[in-house]
């Protein structure tokens, strides 16, 4: 199935909600730290892992400040990517060489991750809150380890598209599309849920344009597609190349669940909500 | 304006019988169109579904039948969540005003659905409405939220239990619509002939 509107609209919003809030209040924060071999099934062709004990590393260059790393530092040498299959696996905290590389390493490097980590879903609010496992990007673990990777962490938000709806426009088919996205989000403390909710509630009126699912800059193993961006991904420079269908933020909402009712469930997390609609003037039938 | 006729409707904004008359028939009108959306509101079954607390059935169809929207949004026992609304609604008025030009102008001011939104918050949410959400769709959360209420009993965020299931949300048209069909029927009070 060819990717669809809708699909290129969670797109091009993830893409901007991520940088909005690195950008904004500069969510991210730099480590340097060792880095852990375990093994991965899932990964085959008997390929090594070394983890470090963050997950969700910044890659986008238009983070100003943070480090994107381009190598790690291998029994006390630099080594860069690219060198025994090294790539990143950005989303997951982790490097991946190819299959013979020795899994007795000493492995270090420094990079920036996200304070607030960011997810596609397309579960409910309760199955998100409710039923749902995560575990915690270990910024406070006294002992240091590689970080499990799949399992989503806190702290985060996970963003689905609720609804979408077309009414006529102007002559010669054109629409209004709404789309109603949603973003919930789990913090360690109320200031960082305060943080996000006020960046967010801001965002009244912000404009983003539309980058379909192929330039979406996470591959399959969690690196930088090198194909789409050779020299690595850049939203602002992105964002400005695919011009072709502006969307605009039309009104947001935010709110979270209120304090003796969350630490009913848990009373480590705080939980809030922004509800986003977004609209943009198109040609669906032609 | 053609200055003999606005000489003429500066001359009938002195006479009083006419301006009362006319004050007079634009407020049963508008009296007559706020009664029929305050009993269009009263009768929507999300209303009256609400209203029926903690035992009513599922009447509004937005929830399978399998529990009630009072029990689902989660709000407290004995609480009127819609009396709020209600107020609000009937606080909708009209006023006339004229000016030296001879144009009179008659405002009607009735809530919009954003008032209402604003006045309605999820009992467990700050800054979420119920009545957006019998629009946009609710989650379970409230639901789950007040039936745990109190309760350590290792339901947390980590929780194997399964909420209730079945119980899930349909969309349906509430707030917005009443305000739209309302605005539009009290703007048509523009065209009565005196």
């Amino acid at each position: 199935m060819k990717p669809t509107f809708s699909h290129d609209v969670v797109n091009s919003f993830f893409l901007w909600f991520d940088n909005f809030l690195l950008n904004k209040v500069e969510a991210y924060k730099t480590y340097t730290t060792k880095f852990y071999n375990y093994s991965d099934d899932r990964l085959g062709n008997n390929k090594i892992v070394y983890g470090s004990p963050y997950k969700q590393w910044v890659y986008d260059q238009n983070i100003t400040g943070a480090t994107i790393p381009s190598g790690l530092t291998i029994d006390n040498t630099f080594v860069p990517t690219g060198t025994s299959g090294m790539e990143f696996d950005f989303d997951n905290g982790r490097v991946i060489f190819n299959s013979g590389v020795s899994t007795g390493l000493d492995i270090t490097g420094t990079y920036s991750v996200k304070e607030i980590n960011s997810y596609i879903t397309d579960q409910t609010e309760e199955k998100l809150i409710i039923q749902n496992k995560y575990i915690s990007n270990s910024r406070f673990t006294l002992t240091e380890n590689y970080i499990p990777p799949y399992v989503p962490s806190t702290p985060s938000v996970f963003i689905s598209m609720e609804q979408m709806n077309n009414e006529p426009f102007s002559f010669g088919g054109e629409d209004l599309t709404t789309c109603y996205l949603k973003a919930v989000a789990f913090c360690e403390n109320l200031y960082q849920l305060d943080g996000v909710l006020s960046t967010f509630a801001d965002s009244f009126n912000e404009t983003f344009n539309k980058i379909p699912m192929t330039g979406h800059p996470i591959g399959e193993f969690g690196a930088v597609k090198t194909g789409v961006y050779p020299t690595g991904y850049n939203y602002k420079t992105v964002n400005a190349s695919n011009s072709s269908q502006k969307f605009y933020i039309d009104d947001v909402e935010t709110s979270k669940i209120r304090d003796n009712d969350i630490k009913e469930l848990n009373p480590d997390i705080n939980i809030g909500f922004i509800e986003f609609e977004i609209k943009t003037s198109r040609y669906p039938r032609l | 304006m053609d200055p003999s006729y606005k000489n003429l409707f500066i001359q009938l904004e002195k006479d009083i019988v006419f301006v009362k008359k006319r004050k007079e028939l634009l407020k049963n009108k508008f009296e007559e169109i706020k009664k029929q959306m305050i009993e269009e509101f009263n009768n929507h079954p999300v209303t009256v579904e609400i209203e029926g607390g903690i035992d009513s059935p599922n009447i509004s169809g937005t929830l399978n039948g399998r529990t009630n929207l009072f029990s689902f949004i989660g709000f407290d026992a004995g609480s009127n969540p819609i009396q709020p609304i209600r107020e609000l609604l009937n606080q909708s008025l009209f006023r006339i005003s004229s000016g030296n030009s001879g144009v009179v102008k008659a405002t009607f001011d009735i809530p919009t659905a954003k008032m209402i939104f604003s006045i309605t918050p999820m009992p467990w949410a700050a800054g979420r409405s119920w009545a957006r959400g019998i629009e946009r769709g609710i989650s379970g959360l409230g639901f789950y939220l007040k039936k745990n209420k109190g309760s350590r009993s290792g339901l947390g965020i980590q929780s194997r239990k399964q909420i209730r299931k079945g119980a899930k949300f349909k969309n349906t048209q509430y707030i917005s619509a009443l305000i739209n069909k309302y605005e539009k029927k009290f703007k048509e009070l523009n065209n009565i002939t005196l």
